[in-house]
């Protein structure tokens, strides 16, 4: 018995060497882009934003887009301006938190279009007000629409996944996702929670080995007027991000099959600090980056769609 | 220009020697620890109290001389501990509440504020698990899962957190686990509740140290399997190596860190150890040490309570 463990131990030394190699090669040289052309790319929160520009760049690339937002006139006129540039695209106006209006739509979904192979669940909300000063709705909306909304769509569309032995899901959370942040902590609890949900799952889908992959971004504060009024201490070290670039940067790790995606790259040098560093350590160098005044002036995005549920 | 980028140079070596001076600190607290906080006639009400860890906490908070409030779903399991409680000489107040109710969150927060007083301690601990894999659970499920082991924090934080900014006294602990860290087969909804608990505890510390509350203290606890039947069932593959932990003497380690307003309490350390590779090793290599530590294949076995 312990002799095969110890097979067993020395085979995982080998396969860890070999993915540390891979992994090595690979940030130096790009993977090779798979092919999206013919698949259906399903976006939530598509109606504006990183959604709107994700979906555009995979337009391009000469996907099938299936957009879903709550919104449904600029939903469809993102249809529409995909459709302009000769591609094809499928409005949906989809409050994702109902999880039977999501499962019923997502029959659409398969019925009008076909099996979704990339799902990008990228819809957000941001309250951005201290606990104490934030509605309990806000708060509840919040977690649902950033987090337990992940639950139904991935439990419509990975079924045909895995019928099908390939998929792709795509979780969009935040930089906020991976350190706490004050005015943010139903924001940030719900980022981490998607983080936690994408991780959790890629293991499951590993273990099944089921050839669906997965892919978690954390984007550091992105100028789509989310954050609207918010300002970064050293914008040349942590710049809040064009949408473009960092929509960019997600098309491109979900081509490449890429696990995780940091934009900026730099953050993975202050995730690793956070988890070596005792707090009172990590605080000061956090408070040095400006992550205590950073919602200062904080004001967002008009929430319209938002009263329709109050 | 060039000047900015000289003063913003001088500026951060500064904040190197600072963060130098911090870790030098906390060596130093760790072999000489700061002095336990007394938790004697402090009012602690603590969730999911009627078994398992919360009992545990109850018990141990209680010999410490405090007045222990417990809430539970169960009211047999509240009924028994507040019994125990007091037969040991201490005082003891129970509440059958849902927590994922969030009127009655309120109304019952109200209840204990005016009854017995002002709360110092909330020790946010029910917990529950699903144990399927994610297309195999029910969606009644995994609401249930979020709505009580994270979604229930924010109405009892919001329930009893004014009154202690009110005296700038007290303290807000969040039962994680080790599983807040990182992420297992067979437990997405479960560890999507712990990742964000994680979370809400921390930004509520940013966020109090930010508005100078310095009295109120906010603690991260990121436990691993205890022997409480939560996870009645897994399988450990190497079981000298990851043993379960006694809840008895879990509530012991956690009221102590809690006692020195510890930031997080995580127990054991090593499998800490988890969670600094996660930052650095690349996905598939990670994967294959957790693969040969038996990770995924753990919950195939789960049966819970």
């Amino acid at each position: 018995m312990l002799f095969v463990i110890a097979v067993e131990f020395f085979l995982t030394c080998i396969r860890f060497a070999y993915h540390i190699v891979i992994a090595i090669i690979y940030s130096i040289l790009p993977r090779k882009a798979k092919n999206v052309e013919g698949d259906i790319v399903l976006i939530t929160g598509a109606a504006n934003g990183i959604g709107k520009i994700v979906a555009k760049k995979f337009a391009d690339l000469n996907a099938t887009l299936v957009l879903w937002d709550i919104d449904k006139k600029a939903n469809e006129n993102v249809a529409r301006e995909i459709e302009v540039m000769g591609k094809r695209a499928y409005a949906y106006t989809v409050d994702v938190t109902q999880k039977e209006s999501v499962y019923k739509v997502a029959n659409r979904v398969k019925m009008e279009v076909g099996d979704v192979n990339i799902l990008i669940n990228n819809a957000g909300i941001v309250s951005g007000k201290k606990l104490l000063d934030c509605d309990d709705d806000m708060i509840i909306r919040t977690m649902e629409v950033n987090m337990i909304s992940h639950f139904w769509t991935v439990k419509a569309f990975l079924p045909a996944m895995l019928e099908n032995n390939e998929g792709h899901i795509v979780t969009i959370a935040s930089a906020a996702g991976l350190l706490g942040v004050s005015q943010l902590v139903d924001y940030s609890a719900s980022k981490h929670g998607a983080i936690g949900f994408d991780e959790s799952l890629r293991h499951e889908l590993t273990d099944m080995h089921s050839g669906i992959n997965t892919t978690v971004v954390c984007p550091y504060y992105t100028d789509t007027g989310l954050f609207y009024g918010c300002k970064s201490r050293f914008p040349k070290i942590l710049p809040i991000l064009e949408p473009e670039y960092v929509a960019s940067c997600i098309v491109d790790a979900i081509l490449q099959n890429q696990h995780i995606l940091f934009v900026p790259k730099i953050l993975s040098i202050f995730i690793f600090l956070k988890t070596i560093l005792p707090t009172s350590a990590f605080i000061v160098l956090g408070k040095f980056f400006g992550g205590f005044t950073f919602m200062d002036n904080f004001q967002g995005r008009a929430k319209k769609n938002f009263n329709r549920k109050f | 220009m060039v000047r900015s980028y000289l003063s913003i140079s001088i500026a951060f070596f500064f904040v190197c020697l600072h963060c130098i001076a911090e870790i030098l600190r906390s060596i130093w607290q760790w072999v000489f620890p700061i002095r336990p906080k007394s938790l004697h006639n402090e009012i602690i009400v603590i969730t999911g109290a009627g078994r398992g860890l919360g009992k545990a906490l109850a018990l141990e908070t209680s010999k410490l001389g405090a007045i222990v409030v417990i809430w539970d779903i169960d009211s047999a399991a509240n009924q028994s501990v507040a019994c125990d409680i007091r037969n040991s000489g201490g005082i003891a107040y129970d509440y059958t509440i849902d927590i994922t109710n969030k009127e009655a969150v309120y109304a019952t927060a109200e209840a204990v504020l005016t009854d017995i007083g002002p709360v110092s301690l909330l020790i946010n601990n029910a917990g529950v698990v699903n144990g399927k894999t994610l297309i195999n659970s029910c969606d009644s499920k995994i609401e249930k899962t979020l709505n009580v082991n994270m979604v229930s924090h924010f109405w009892t934080i919001k329930a009893f957190l004014p009154s202690m900014m009110a005296k700038n006294h007290g303290h807000i602990v969040g039962i994680a686990s080790q599983l807040g860290f990182i992420g297992a087969a067979g437990l997405v909804d479960y560890c999507c509740s712990k990742f964000a608990v994680l979370a809400l505890v921390d930004s509520l510390r940013d966020e109090l140290w930010i508005s100078k509350f310095d009295g109120v203290h906010c603690t991260c606890v990121c436990p691993f399997l205890m022997d409480t039947g939560l996870f009645h069932g897994i399988t450990i593959r190497f079981p000298t190596l990851f043993t379960a932990i006694k809840a008895d003497d879990a509530a012991k380690y956690i009221i102590d860190g809690i006692r020195r307003n510890k930031q997080y309490v995580t127990l054991p350390k090593l499998l800490y150890l988890g969670t600094v590779l996660k930052s650095i090793l690349p996905v598939p290599a990670l994967n294959e040490l957790l693969t040969f530590v038996g990770m995924h294949d753990a919950m195939k076995t789960f049966q819970g309570h």
